[in-house]
Order: structure tokens, then sequence, then C-alpha cells
């Protein structure tokens, strides 16, 4: 059983927890969940205390640095070039978006959800539909469920393209670097191309009208093509000595340290648990969670690097198995839904879980549980006892951001 | 004038009892007088020699000659400086501490006016023990004045001998105008005098003396009480003349520890303990030159490359002398004044405790970091090129001695300028802490530190007049547009030059005009607090100095014996000086032993005590028995 999140009511607090594909809610009496305090505080502080001593001191990173790229502090506790603690802030990134959630109508409420992180906007809108289609008992289509995986698997392809040109930027590795960026480039085209948006945003609904995608076809060459050129990259960059020392165990996480924390996606993976919500879903025909053993950056750039693999083979396969289907008529009737619904999915850094409370179709309570959120605590149990040169390459390996994180 | 100045110090060391501003006044009277003197008898041709029988055959006085004429007039400019800057200084301790100083330059008076070996030994303890005393001054610092005078016995009982050997080889223990081929005079004197200067192994006292004794007492301990070393090897070599083999042992030892010093300075949290660590290494580089001098002067005494080094081991004492006496007693006022011990704690001098010390130490700093227009860029600029000429070498050992040493010295010059970066920003520039400095003062203080500044900045600029006046005008020449007597040369012939005083009038040529433009066009700015990262930096979030240096730590870890501690909530990183680990297994060894002995001889039972006397009795019976 994992402690995905702590959910604030009137009446006392409950616990947001996931066992296998199952998503439930808990009364909250059992604080036996190692990851408890770090959620209780997730708005505040992530990670670990600073430590005291001679010559100790912050080095504080952000929340307006270069090399920062959203406003978010990183403390970073060294007496010197070796990093002894580190905690984040992630305070200065929060818009309050689950607050203006709270309130709105579901239409209003799906654009919020795919607000609060541009490059996981869809697995956002996908977990928030999910929860709204489980607490109204709603019924959806196989082609919107098909649409939705390939859309998925487009938003993980460019997340995953883009954090392994960061890890091969911050080893200075030009080449490679140049080539990724330009097949991220590629996927970003590719995403506007079949759904109108770079990020995929505005495409998602309770029901995807598939007449609305003209460029599937086009979409399927393209990602063909993204995947040649990408095996052929990736076999190149495992030669690179150069490139491969860096992340050779930097900021390894081993796997009984993951599964405290209850990090999910390709960082859990990489430590050789083979824990992927899209092996649960049917449509996904044979998948395989990819995973390693080292839980070192190394790894979770090799878990990733295999996915976008897979993750091109299964766009190919739903474009396949959408011409062959004909969309069903699905008409939903939003006027009375109400009740609660928790709504998951697997998104490129691990897992987004909504849970939501409705009422005469307006949202009354919402809590998100993100990626980030626990992929930073990974990063700070991480990055202890490394130096700061490590930095780089352990935030870029879980693939993470401040936005996710704060909402 | 010689009996008039020891007069003024014993006047000074008496009327301490009574009113400790006039024995400070006395000892800077006395210095001026002394420094006066040392001119004199430099330049003037003055020699003077005044002895008397002590015993039959045995002749003791006061005797000045051009060497010691010299290093009198070095020490005495440190001397007038911490005899000022104790006026002030010296109403925070008791009023004792005015009647050690007084004794202890008394005794560096003596060891440099002495004619005879009695009287340099008789100088040479009465420094030492006012020294100790002075160290003492500070509370809880008895451990570390008892290591002080430990090394100090060692380096006495080690003169003992080697004045005693003088005395067998030659029959008197004059000093002056004698000649001797004594090879326990040579081993035994010069391992007095390196003990006394510090060099590594025998540098351990130094650190903690420096770190524990009041700063007057550090700037004593640090500059002329080491010179008064590198006085007694100048005057080995004018006693036994220039030997080879001596010449390598000093060019290893004095690199070695040039090095180490350097070494260690760079890593030094403590405010007193990076200078005292500089103190090591600068007087491994003068041990060095010497030791390159008197190789020089075995392969060819037709080169000009053993008087060069000769003048470079003078030029380097004047420099560490005037820099470091500033130094310390900059450093010692804002640690007075603020009542810190740690670099990372006294940050903004320049705010909190005043613009003159933060400039001392910058100007000293900067003169250990051979900045140019000081007098450490000759300095060190002499060192370099004395090591560059030992091209001449013909032996493979000297040729591998020469330029292994030559690396060692070129990489302390490079951690010594580590070392004072880190000091001068961490200190006198840091950010400023908000400390509020005691309030004290400073008149005397000020005075004091502004004479070196101003020292340390003509010494470079009249540093060709220098060369001429001690008597090396081959190496004062005029080219490339220098004036002549304005040029520094290295060699004849030349080989490098340099000229301190053009370079001076071009630089503030340079930099005086666009300052002046920029005064006149300077508008009012608004002053901000210092941000990071859009946020005002908190008090823990200063980069620590010992962060700054953590990198050297690590990567020279085997070196260092570097351990990063952690507990709980708690980190730090641990450095140890390899020598003072050694020291301790040999203290812990003692221990050991004597306390086994002591369990030994002393268990309380009756009949081991009858057989210990009988056997002590047996003993002395047999031996001297055997001496009849």
């Amino acid at each position: 059983m994992r402690l995905l999140g702590i959910i604030e009511k009137p009446n006392g607090k409950q616990l947001l927890v996931q066992d296998k594909e199952r998503f439930f809610i808990k009364e909250d009496t059992e604080k036996n969940f190692s990851n408890y305090s770090f959620l209780k505080n997730r708005d505040k502080n992530i990670g670990n205390p600073m430590k005291k001593g001679e010559g100790v001191f912050n080095f504080r990173y952000g929340p307006v640095n270069s090399g920062v790229g959203e406003a978010g502090i990183f403390n970073i506790c060294t007496y010197g070039e070796r990093i002894i603690s580190a905690n984040i802030d992630p305070s200065y990134k929060k818009r309050g978006i689950e607050e203006m959630i709270k309130g709105s109508n579901v239409k209003k409420a799906l654009r919020l959800s795919e607000d609060i992180c541009s490059n996981f906007a869809f697995s956002h809108s996908t977990a928030f539909l999910r929860a709204i289609e489980n607490a109204g008992k709603l019924h959806t289509d196989t082609t919107t469920k098909r649409i939705r995986i390939m859309a998925l698997e487009l938003e993980r392809i460019y997340n995953h393209l883009f954090v392994m040109a960061r890890l091969s930027k911050g080893a200075s590795q030009n080449v490679l670097t140049s080539h990724l960026e330009g097949l991220f480039e590629e996927a970003l085209r590719t995403n506007r191309r079949f759904s109108g948006s770079r990020f995929l945003k505005n495409l998602n609904g309770l029901s995807i009208d598939v007449s609305r995608l003209i460029n599937m076809d086009e979409t399927a060459s393209r990602i063909k093509n993204i995947k040649d050129k990408f095996t052929e990259l990736y076999r190149h960059s495992l030669k690179s000595w150069n490139f491969i020392d860096r992340i050779y165990n930097t900021a390894t996480l081993s796997k009984d340290k993951a599964l405290d924390i209850g990090i999910t996606g390709p960082s859990l993976r990489a430590t050789g648990a083979d824990e992927d919500l899209r092996k649960y879903e049917k449509l996904y025909k044979n998948f395989t969670p990819r995973t390693e053993k080292n839980g070192d950056a190394l790894s979770r750039m090799q878990v990733r690097a295999a996915e976008i693999i897979d993750s091109c083979e299964i766009i190919e396969e739903q474009i396949e198995k959408i011409k062959q289907e004909k969309q069903q008529d699905n008409k939903i009737d939003l006027s009375s839904i109400s009740g609660d619904g928790i709504g998951a999915c697997e998104s490129p850094s691990g897992l987004v879980v909504y849970f939501i409370e409705l009422s005469e179709r307006i949202i009354k309570n919402v809590y998100i549980s993100t990626p980030s959120l626990f992929g930073f605590k990974a990063f700070c149990d991480s990055l202890e006892g490394h130096i700061f040169t490590d930095f780089s390459f352990a935030l870029d390996s879980f693939g993470i951001n401040f936005a996710d994180c704060s909402r | 004038m010689i009996y008039l100045i020891l007069c003024l110090f014993v006047f000074g060391s008496i009327s301490g009892f009574l009113n400790r501003k006039v024995s400070y006044l006395s000892a800077f009277f006395a210095s001026i007088l002394s420094f006066i003197a040392g001119f004199e008898a430099k330049f003037s041709g003055y020699i003077f020699v005044d002895k008397f029988r002590f015993l039959p055959n045995i002749y003791v006085g006061i005797g000045i000659d051009k060497l010691s004429g010299l290093f009198l007039m070095i020490a005495s400019i440190s001397w007038i400086a911490i005899a000022l800057f104790s006026i002030d200084f010296g109403n925070h301790y008791r009023k004792r501490m005015a009647i050690f100083l007084n004794l202890s330059i008394m005794g560096m008076f003596l060891i440099l006016a002495a004619y005879d070996a009695i009287i340099f030994l008789a100088g040479w303890e009465i420094m030492t023990i006012a020294s100790y005393l002075l160290i003492t001054e500070h509370e809880g610092s008895y451990k570390e004045a008892f290591q002080f005078l430990s090394f100090s016995e060692i380096s006495t009982v080690s003169l003992i001998i080697a004045f005693l050997s003088l005395f067998i080889s030659n029959g008197s223990f004059a000093l002056l105008n004698i000649h001797s081929k004594s090879i326990a005079f040579l081993v035994f004197a010069s391992l007095a005098f390196i003990v006394k200067m510090g060099i590594v192994p025998f540098h351990t006292w130094l650190k903690d003396a420096h770190s524990k004794a009041p700063s007057n007492a550090s700037a004593l301990l640090s500059a002329p009480i080491t010179l008064m070393g590198v006085y007694g090897l100048a005057k080995i070599i004018s006693i036994t003349g220039y030997i080879h083999i001596w010449g390598i042992a000093a060019i290893i030892m004095g690199s070695l520890s040039a090095f180490w010093g350097a070494m260690e300075a760079a890593v030094a949290k403590g405010l007193k303990v990076l200078p005292a660590y500089s103190t090591v290494e600068n007087n491994g580089m003068i041990l060095a030159t010497l030791g390159l001098s008197a190789v020089a002067y075995s392969v060819s005494a037709n080169s000009t490359l053993y008087e060069f080094a000769f003048l470079t081991a003078i030029i380097l004492s004047i420099a560490h002398t005037t820099s470091k006496t500033l130094l310390f007693l900059s450093i010692g006022q804002a640690k007075e004044q603020l009542n810190e011990e740690s670099i990372d704690n006294v940050r903004g001098i320049h705010k909190s405790v005043g613009k003159i010390p933060a400039l001392g130490i910058v100007i000293s700093g900067l003169s250990f970091s051979a900045f140019p227009t000081l007098i450490g860029y000759v300095a060190e600029w002499m060192l370099l090129e004395s090591i560059f000429q030992s091209y001449q070498f013909h032996s493979i050992l000297d040729r591998i001695v020469s330029s292994s040493g030559g690396v060692l010295l070129s990489l302390a010059i490079g951690f010594a300028s580590f070392s004072m970066v880190k000091l001068i920003g961490y200190s006198a520039l840091g950010y400023n802490h908000d400390k509020v400095a005691r309030k004290i003062p400073t008149f005397f203080m000020h005075t004091s530190e502004i004479f070196l500044i101003i020292m340390i900045f003509a010494m470079s600029f009249f540093a060709s007049a220098i060369f001429l006046n001690l008597g090396y005008s081959k190496f004062v020449i005029g080219a490339l547009g220098v004036p002549n007597r304005w040029l520094l040369a290295s060699a004849k012939p030349v080989f490098g030059v340099i000229s301190p005083a053009f370079f001076a009038i071009v630089m503030s040529g340079l930099f005086t005009v666009p300052f002046i433009i920029y005064l006149k066009n300077r508008v009012k700015t608004k002053k901000v607090i210092s941000w990071n990262g859009g946020l005002a930096l908190k008090e823990d979030e200063y980069f620590s100095a010992s962060a700054f240096s953590f990198i050297i730590k690590f990567i020279l870890r085997f070196v260092y014996m570097t351990k990063e501690v952690e507990r709980e909530n708690y980190a730090y990183v641990v450095t140890n000086d390899l020598f003072e680990s050694f020291y301790a297994l040999v203290i812990k060894l003692f221990k050991k032993a004597g306390y086994r002995i002591s369990h030994f001889i002393m268990n309380g039972k009756i009949h081991i005590y009858i057989l210990y006397i009988l056997v002590t009795f047996i003993f002395i019976f047999i031996y001297f028995g055997a001496l009849s």
C-alpha cells in the first residue's frame, strides 16, 4: 500500500491510498506510512532538515537564479563541495489551482487541471476526467480511451526526450544534445499535428471525437521516424564513457527507500520494481513495465529510453486499432452528476491521481497527488553525499518540476 | 648607543611594574635607536666591539658588524611597530606584559649585538623565556606556551652543543670575524636555528602558540623571533663559508617547509593559524634560497647566482618581517575588538572594526600574494629568478634537488595566494556580520599599522636603493626605457628584470586618471542589501571560509588526512597536520612508558625501593670511580 496524499476535510483528515491498481480513501487513523510527515508539509518544505557544524551553511539556490528553470528554492546544506542535506521550498510556484478548481464546473476544472503543469497537461486532464467518470459512474467509449492512450504516450515520448537531452547537456555531450533536442522538437511538432497543441492541451474530454484527428497517418509516420532515429542515437550514447560516468552511481535510490517515499514512474522502475499502472489497463496489449536494478541516474535514463521505444510502438498499435474500430456514440449527461471519485494515470514521471467530490456538476473538493512531489523528496534523499556538480544530473534524472509539485 | 639601548630596555622592563605606557614607549624609543645602530653598522662601516674577560681565555661582550647591523635594522622595523601598537593594545592585558615585551626585544637585541656565544645564548634564553611568559598572558594558553618552550629548549640545547664545538674548534667563544670548519657546529647550530624558524618538521609550536598568544606577542613570535633563526643561519654561513651538502639539505628542507606551510595555510580556519602557517612557508623559502646560494657558490664562485640567492633571502626576510608584523597586528586588533578567533566570524572588518586594520590585512595579504608594487612581489620575483637560474648547475643531484625544490616553491606561491585571498576576502572585505566591535583606544594601533603599510610600499618602490645600499650594485641597471639605477636585474649578464618603481608609476598613472574621472562624474547610487536568487542573504547562507577551501581538503585528502564527520544533525570536516599526529603519538608513547616505569619503580614495595637505591649507588660509585 502506498500513501499518496492527506486530504483535509471539515470533519478531519483522510488518506488517499493506492494498492496496485486500486485507489481508495482511508480514515486518518493509520500514521504508519513513512511518508506521512513529508506529505503533511508538501506545500511548505520537502526534503530533509538542515545540519549544523563548523563551516556548514545553506547554499540557497533559487527562487530566481540562472539554472533554476522555475520559481523554487533548493536549500543545499554544505561545508563546501559536499552536499550533506537538501530540502526544497516549493511555495514560490504555488498558484492555488486546487483552490480554483473547488467551486468550478467540470469544463472549467478540466482546463485548470491542464494548466497545473504544461508538460504533464494530458496526464493531469486524463486523471481528472477519470475521477469525474468514476464519481458519476460514466461510461467512456473505447476510441476515446485509445486516443487518450496515444496522447499519454506522445506526452511520455517528448518528456523522456527532454530529460535525456538535459542529462546529455549536463555532461557537455553537445552532439548528442543537439540530436535529442532536435527529436524533442520533432515530438512537439507531432503533438501539434496530432492535436493542434504542442503540449496536447484542449484535446481531452469525456468523449473525444476521432474525426477531429485528421493527421493520424502523418502522426504514425512521424512516430516511426522518431523511433528509428532515437534507437540509433541511444545506441551511440551508451558508448560515451564521459557521459555514462557522470550518471552512473549518481543519486542512487534503493528500492526500499523508493517505496518508503512513495515515488512512482520511471524512478521507481529504475530500482527494480515493476510497477506501472498501464499494465492493469486492458487496452495496453501485453504491456510489460521496463525496469532496471541500480536505481541511479543512469538506470532512470535507461528506463526512459526503453519507454520511448515502447511508447512509439504503443502509438502505432493504437492508430491501427482506431482505424479498424468505429467510434461508439457516447452521449454524456453531466446535469445531475454527483459523488466522489478517484482518477489516476501513469504520467511520464509517475502517478497523477485526482480525488474529487462532486455535487450537482460543481466540484466541492479536490486533492491532486503529483509525481514531482515524491520526486523532489527522492531527489533530496539521493543527493546527500554527492557534490555540487552532481546536482543537475540528479535533478534532471527524476524528470520533475515545481509547477507539477506545487500546483 | 648600544648601552643606551640596553638601558632603555632595562628601564622599560622595570617601569612596566609602575606604568605600562612608559614601558612600551621605552621599548619604542629603544627600537628606534636599535634601527639607527643597525643603520650605522651596515652603511656607515661602524663596527662596535666591547669585550671583557669573563674567565681565563674567555671573553664576552657586545659587537655589531655589517651582518648583525642589517638584521638589527630589519628586526627594528617590527619592534618599533609592535611597541607602538602595544601602547593601546596592552591596556587590555596585565602590566607585566610590558615587562615581558621589553625583555623579549632586549633578548633579540643581545642576540644581534653579541660578540660571543655566551652573550648570544643569554640573549637567546631571555628572548625565549620572556616570549613564553608573553604567551601565557592569554588565558588558557599554558599548553601552547609549554609547547613553545619545549621546542625552544631543543633549540637552546643544540646551540650549547654547537658553541661548545666551536670552542673546541677555535679555542674561543667569539662569533665576530672567525672561521671554523667544525661539522658539529654546522649541524647543531643549523638545527637550533631551523627549529626557531619553524621549519618542517619543527613547526607545530608556531600554529598553537600564535593562535593562543596575545596578538602583539604573535607578531613578535612570527616576525622578529623567527628572523633570529634566519640571522643565525646567515651567521653560520659567515663562519663556515658555503658548504655544498648544507645547501642541498637546506633546499630540500626549505622547499618542503614552504610547500607544507602554504598547503596548511590554504585550509586553515583560525584567524591566526593561517598567518602562522604562512610563517612556516616564508621561512621555508628563506632557507631554500640560502641553500641555493650555497650550492651556487660551490658550483662556481664566478656566477652571480650565489650572491643573488643570498640577496633574495635578505629581501624575503625584509618582506616577511614587515608584512607579517602588519598582518598579525591588523588581525590582532580585529580579534581583540570582535573577540572572535575564526576567519568566518570576523567578516566585514572594514565596517565593524575600521578601514585601517582592514587595509592592513589587505596590503599584507597582497604582499604575501606577490602583488606588484608591494615588497612581497619583489621578494617572490627574486625567488623565482633564483630557481630559474639553477640551470647553471652541472651535477645531476644539484639539478634534481633545485628543480624539485623549485616545483615545491612554485606550488607554495600558488597556495599562499589562495590562502591570502581567503583571508582578505573573508575577514577584511567580507560581508558585514553586523557585529559590534568593542570600542578601545586605537590611535597608536592605527599609527603602527599605517607605518608598516607605508614601509611595504616604500621598500618595494625603493627596492633598487636597498639593493645598492646593501652592496649589490651589479643587480641594479637601467634598460628598456627605465632610467639607470631603477631596474632590478637577477644576474650579470642580465637574465630577468623588473622595476617595481616604474611599474608603480605606470600603474598609478593608469589607475589615478580613471579614478579622478570617476570621482568627478560620480553620481549618488542607491545602496541595497546583498541578495542572492531574489532574496536577501540570511546569516546561515553566507559561503563559509572553510567551504572555500574544502575542494583542496578533498583533493589532497591523503595529505591532510581529511575526515568528513556526520552525526545526526551535525556535520563538519577535520584535517590534521601529519606532523602533529606524529608528535601526538610520540607524546602518547612517552606518557605510557613514563606511567609504566613509574608504576614499576614506585610500586609501594619496600624491597624494590631498597634494590633501586642499591643499584643507583653502585652505578654512581662505578661511574665516578671510572672518571677519577
